[in-house]
C-alpha cells in the first residue's frame, strides 16, 4: 500500500471505531503514524493491524481553552507498544493522571470524519 | 572571531521587521567598522509569522541580502527552532575557518507577537479546519497530530514537567526556584523587560497556562532581532574562540521516540563537547519554560537526571552563586523574540565574554557554555566560547 491508501484505510478504521496501528513484517516493529514503510529498516512488508484501544497515560497536561473549557492532552502508551498523542476526555479530571488506565473512544473531529480520543477506565 | 553584534527587544514593536532588521544589522556593522560590501556571506532563519505576519516567505537569506544591498557567495538558512540562533553562530565561525566566507552577518529573531493576533483577529481562523491542516505543515503526520486541542508548544514541555514530576519527585515550588534565581540577575541587568521582586511563592501562585506549568514559568512573546558578525579581521571586541562544540537532531515525533520525554537531545550533544564543565564560568541555557533549563542542567551531566530539584535547592545558580546560570535573566526575563530564545542566550554569552553586562557581570568570564533547543526538544546545540591561547 502506498501512503494515500494506508491514510485512508486509518480513516475507514476511524469512522468504524476501530484503532489501527502497523507492525513491519520484516523487523516486528510497531507504529502509530501512517507510513508506507517501516521507519526502522525500510521494509515494505507492513501490515495494518487493530489495536485494543487499551493503555495508559505516559504523561498529560491540562489548560483551559479560551471557551473556558478544561481540555486535555496526553501521550497514550498503548497495550501493543506504540504511543499515540490524542485529546483525553473525561467528567473526572481527578481520574486523569500518569499511569492511569484508559481507553480509545471515536468522535467526529472533522465533518464526516471520526477520530481517537481517550477516556479513563474507572 | 566575532567583530560586531547589536540587538533589539520590545513587547511589541511598531514598525516592520525590516525595519527591526536594518537597525540592529547597520549598529553590528557600524561596531565592525564595516560596511554592506564588506559581508560575503549571510545566514539567516525562519518560521512563519515572524516576517510581519506572512505565513511563507520563500527564500529569507535572498530576502534579506537584497534588502539590505549584501551580495553574499555564501548563505544558509538554518532551521533549528530555538536553537538556530546558537547554531548558526557555529557555522558562520566553521564558514570563516574553511574559507568559504570572510564576513558572515547571522540575523535571527521578527514579530512573534504578530502570530497571536493574527490567529485570533485575522483570517487564518476563518479557514476550516481542513483547509488549515492543508496549507499549514510541520510534520508527515499533521492531520494525525493538529486535529487534537493543544497549546504547543507549550503543552509538550508541560507533559515534561509533569513526567518529570511524577517519575523524580520534582516539585512546582523547585521549579519557581529557578525561574526565581533567573529574576534575580534580571533585576541587576539594565536590558531585562520583566523585573521585580519575585518569591517562590508568586510563582506557584501565578495562573496556571498548562499544568503543571505556571504563568510565570513561560516565557512571554516579544518582538525582537539580534545581528552578529562572524569574520576574519581584528575587532574591538575580545578574541573569541568557539572551543568546544556539538548538536544532535532528534527529527522523530516526539510521541515516537524510543527516549523518555523527560530527556533533551543535550544528553547527546554535550557528548562532543571536549572540556571539563567544572571550569565553566557562566551557564546559558535556553529557557522558554523552567522545566527546559532543568533538563538541560541535568543532560549536561551537572547532576543525574531526576535530581535537579535537589541541586536548585542545593546551589545558588545566580550571578553570586557557584554555578551562574541564565546571567542576564534569560527569556523567563528578556521575553521570548520571534518564538527564539536562542537569541537571548547566544547574545548574554557574547556580552559576559567580553565584560559588556552592566549590572549583572560574572566576573571572570573566560569560559561560557551556550546551551541551545529547538522544537519538541527536536534540536540541541552545545557551545564552550572562549579564547584560544
Ligand atoms: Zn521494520
Amino acid at each position: 500500500m502506498n501512503l494515500n491508501e494506508i491514510i485512508q484505510t486509518y480513516y475507514e478504521y476511524f469512522n468504524k471505531e476501530k484503532l489501527p496501528y502497523i507492525k513491519c513484517a520484516n523487523c516486528g516493529y510497531v507504529f502509530y503514524y501512517p507510513r508506507g514503510i517501516c521507519p526502522k529498516c525500510l521494509s515494505k512488508k507492513l501490515s495494518i493491524m487493530e489495536s485494543k484501544g487499551e493503555g495508559e497515560i505516559y504523561s498529560e497536561t491540562k489548560f483551559v481553552n479560551e471557551r473556558g473549557q478544561v481540555v486535555i492532552v496526553g501521550l497514550i502508551k498503548l497495550e501493543e507498544g506504540f504511543i499515540v498523542y490524542a485529546n483525553i476526555l473525561t467528567d473526572r479530571l481527578e481520574n486523569v493522571s500518569i499511569n492511569r488506565k484508559v481507553k480509545v473512544e471515536f468522535k467526529e473531529a472533522i465533518k464526516g470524519q471520526k477520530f481517537p480520543f481517550f477516556t479513563t477506565i474507572s | 572571531m566575532l567583530l560586531g553584534f547589536s540587538s533589539k527587544y520590545e513587547k511589541v514593536y511598531q514598525g516592520s521587521v525590516l525595519d527591526l532588521i536594518a537597525e540592529t544589522v547597520g549598529e553590528s556593522l557600524d561596531m565592525a567598522k564595516l560596511e554592506p560590501k564588506d559581508i560575503d556571506g549571510v545566514i539567516t532563519t525562519w518560521l512563519p509569522w515572524i516576517f510581519d505576519g506572512t505565513l511563507a516567505i520563500g527564500f529569507p537569506e535572498n530576502y534579506i541580502s537584497e534588502y539590505l544591498g549584501i551580495k553574499p557567495r555564501f548563505t544558509d538558512l538554518v532551521q533549528y527552532g530555538g536553537a538556530s540562533a546558537v547554531e548558526m553562530f557555529y557555522r558562520a565561525y566553521k564558514a570563516v575557518k574553511s574559507g568559504e566566507a570572510d564576513r558572515v552577518l547571522c540575523i535571527v529573531g521578527g514579530k512573534g507577537t504578530l502570530m497571536k493576533k493574527q490567529l485570533r483577529e485575522g483570517g487564518v481562523e476563518k479557514l476550516s479546519e481542513v483547509e488549515l491542516l492543508n496549507i499549514l505543515r510541520n510534520n508527515p503526520f499533521d492531520e494525525f497530530i493538529r486535529i487534537y486541542r493543544d497549546m504547543d508548544p507549550i503543552s509538550f514541555y508541560a507533559m515534561v514537567a509533569a513526567r518529570h514530576s511524577k517519575l523524580y519527585g520534582t516539585t512546582d515550588e523547585q521549579r519557581a526556584l529557578l525561574a526565581v534565581q533567573q529574576r534575580y540577575n534580571a533585576n541587576s541587568n539594565e536590558r531585562a523587560l520583566f523585573k521585580g521582586p519575585l518569591t517562590v511563592k508568586d510563582v506557584t501562585n501565578s495562573r496556571v497556562v498548562s499544568t503543571p506549568l505556571r504563568l510565570l514559568e513561560i516565557t512571554y512573546p516579544i518582538d525582537g532581532v539580534l545581528a552578529f558578525i562572524v569574520g576574519k579581521g581584528t575587532s574591538q571586541l575580545r578574541s573569541m574562540d568557539i572551543i568546544s562544540y556539538g548538536d544532535v537532531v532528534w527529527p522523530e515525533f516526539f510521541a515516537e521516540r524510543d527516549i523518555d520525554i523527560v530527556y533533551t537531545p543535550t544528553v547527546e550533544s554535550v557528548k562532543k563537547i571536549d572540556f571539563n564543565l567544572n571550569k565553566i564560568d557562566a551557564f546559558e541555557i535556553y529557557d522558554a519554560f523552567t522545566i527546559m533549563v532543568l533538563t538541560e542542567l541535568e543532560d549536561l551531566g551537572l547532576i543525574e537526571k531526576g535530581k535537579i530539584g535537589k541541586f536548585v535547592e542545593e546551589n545558588d545558580l545566580t550571578i553570586k552563586g557557584n554555578i551562574p546560570v541564565n546571567t542576564g535573566g534569560g527569556s523567563l526575563n528578556m521575553g521570548q523574540p520571534a518564538y527564539m530564545s536562542g537569541i537571548i542566550v547566544l547574545e548574554e554569552a557574547f556580552l559576559q565574554f567580553n565584560n559588556m553586562a552592566k549590572g549583572n557581570q560574572v566576573s571572570g568570564a573566560d569560559h561560557i557554555l551556550v546551551n541551545g533547543l529547538g522544537g519538541w526538544n527536536t534540536h540541541a546545540i552545545t557551545l564552550v566560547i572562549g579564547e584560544k591561547k
